[in-house]
């Protein structure tokens, strides 16, 4: 059990409980620990494990669904798209730049060390850097 | 004689309080009388003096129960030592809402910290579900082929000191019905199981979480196979005419196994990491003393419970009610079925 991809949501967090579901589950994805034409947990089924409404997970897979990474066909559930690795463009490229920029100056304001983030950075790099890319 | 209710009453009222006085060793973790304190309290002193005290106040209501039961039964009223044991349970129970209200002050904010698996866990094999119809079908067919050797009139019922005090006519109502309410019971169990694990949280990343649905999986397949060995014993006695020893031996290592295995998985359970604080569900949606869990806001049907090993329903979502319904209405169908069948 411990071998199968798990996601955390922390429902205290600021961020909303959707956002984390589907940053948790891209991440996921992007390592290549759920494979294209794998299925995904049913809404009801991710709702009941999470502890949270059922339209916050069917919130956060359109998310992902519009991404390009699900395929949410009525009745068939979730499953995983085969995804080429698109060229980022320079206004996703911003978004992430800045997204990051203030993940870093949250983390300096709660006191995390330069060191600290440095190495958390690069470990998550490597973290989806090491996946199988779809 | 009133010896055998005194056994019998006796031997409830002790099995009362040792559950009471386990209960607490039986909690999720960071959840102590029904009530989230920070992971690791029941260990410090205050933890260890609120359980004390709930302990002896536990022992005492046994003593004073197991007593005057015994009193109840050399004046020879066994309606009196019959109440005085719900009377002993009653305290146990107030017991425990006096030791709920100490703890309140101890309370941590629950962990809203969740945890949840991408992929499907592997099922169990399904022979295990198939044993215990494969039991009863063996049953069955024992009592089909040597139905000649069924004699025409066999004991149904015995007293407490061993005298058979209801003899049934040979028919197939009365040589069937043991194994039509074994089944029944066999499909109320696994059906019950089935339901508890569909309609709670899976608890991927929660190993304390992992383990509960493991061992409530365990304990409703192992005591439906359990009921279909005795429910199947009951069948063929006439056959064997063995009376009422070989049954009641059944039963009794059936109970000792099932209450040794409680022991040590609530041992292990105990020690298991769990996210704490908590088990996950708020404080203030835990209704009368802990004991009833009414919130709307959670999809679960069935959750932990908070007092004992298990899960309980979760009575605001109309599913709980459903499940309530059908776990009292089950039993009283198969009672209104065993009278129709007994007639």
């Amino acid at each position: 059990v411990a071998e199968l991809p798990v996601i955390e949501v922390d429902l205290a967090a600021p961020a909303p409980a959707y956002r984390q579901i589907a940053d948790a589950v891209r991440a996921h994805l992007v390592a290549g620990r759920v494979r294209a034409g794998e299925q995904l947990p049913t809404v009801r089924r991710l709702a009941l494990d999470l502890g949270v409404n059922h339209n916050t997970v069917a919130e956060a897979y359109r998310l992902l669904g519009a991404e390009g990474w699900l395929d949410l066909g009525r009745g068939r559930g979730a499953t995983v798209l085969s995804r080429a690795a698109p060229a980022p463009s320079a206004d996703a490229r911003g978004r992430f730049e800045k997204r990051l920029a203030e993940l870093a100056a949250e983390a300096r304001g709660a006191g995390v060390p330069v060191r600290q983030v440095r190495q958390a950075l690069l470990a998550a790099a490597r973290a989806i850097g090491g996946g199988r890319r779809a | 004689m009133m010896i055998h209710v005194l056994f019998q009453l006796g031997l409830a009222s002790a099995f009362a309080t040792f559950v009471h006085l386990f209960v607490p060793r039986l909690a999720m973790g960071g959840v102590l009388f029904g009530v989230t304190v920070p992971e690791g309290f029941t260990e410090t002193a205050a933890g260890r003096a609120l359980v004390s005290r709930y302990r002896r106040q536990v022992l005492a209501a046994g003593l004073a129960g197991l007593a005057s039961i015994a009193a109840a039964c050399a004046a020879g009223s066994e309606q009196v030592a019959g109440l005085l044991l719900g009377g002993q349970v009653l305290l146990c129970t107030v017991a425990w809402v006096l030791a709920r209200a100490r703890t309140r002050p101890h309370a941590a904010a629950p962990t809203l910290r969740r945890t949840a698996g991408l992929a499907e866990p592997r099922p169990l094999p399904p022979v295990l579900d198939a044993a215990p119809f494969l039991i009863l079908a063996a049953a069955a067919v024992l009592v089909t082929v040597r139905w000649e050797d069924i004699p025409e009139r066999f004991p149904l019922h015995w007293r407490g000191d061993g005298v058979v005090d209801r003899w049934a006519m040979k028919s197939p109502a009365e040589v069937f019905q043991p194994l039509v309410v074994g089944t029944a019971l066999a499909l109320g169990l696994l059906g019950l199981r089935a339901a508890t694990l569909a309609f709670s949280a899976r608890r991927a990343g929660d190993p304390r979480g992992l383990a509960l649905r493991g061992l409530t999986r365990a304990i409703l397949t192992g005591t439906a196979t359990f009921l279909s060995v005795l429910f199947g014993a009951i069948a063929i006695n006439p056959l064997v005419s063995a009376g009422p020893g070989v049954i009641l031996g059944v039963a009794g290592a059936g109970l000792v196994v099932l209450l040794v295995a409680l022991g040590i998985a609530s041992t292990r359970l105990a020690a298991l990491p769990s996210p704490g604080p908590g088990d996950g569900t708020p404080d203030e949606r835990w209704r009368l003393g802990g004991l009833f869990y009414v919130n709307p806001d959670d999809p679960a049907v069935f959750v932990p419970k908070r007092a004992g090993l298990g899960y309980t329903v979760n009575l605001g979502r109309p599913g709980g009610v459903v499940a309530l319904a059908a776990m009292l209405g089950v039993p009283a169908l198969i009672a209104l079925l065993t009278h129709l069948l007994a007639r």
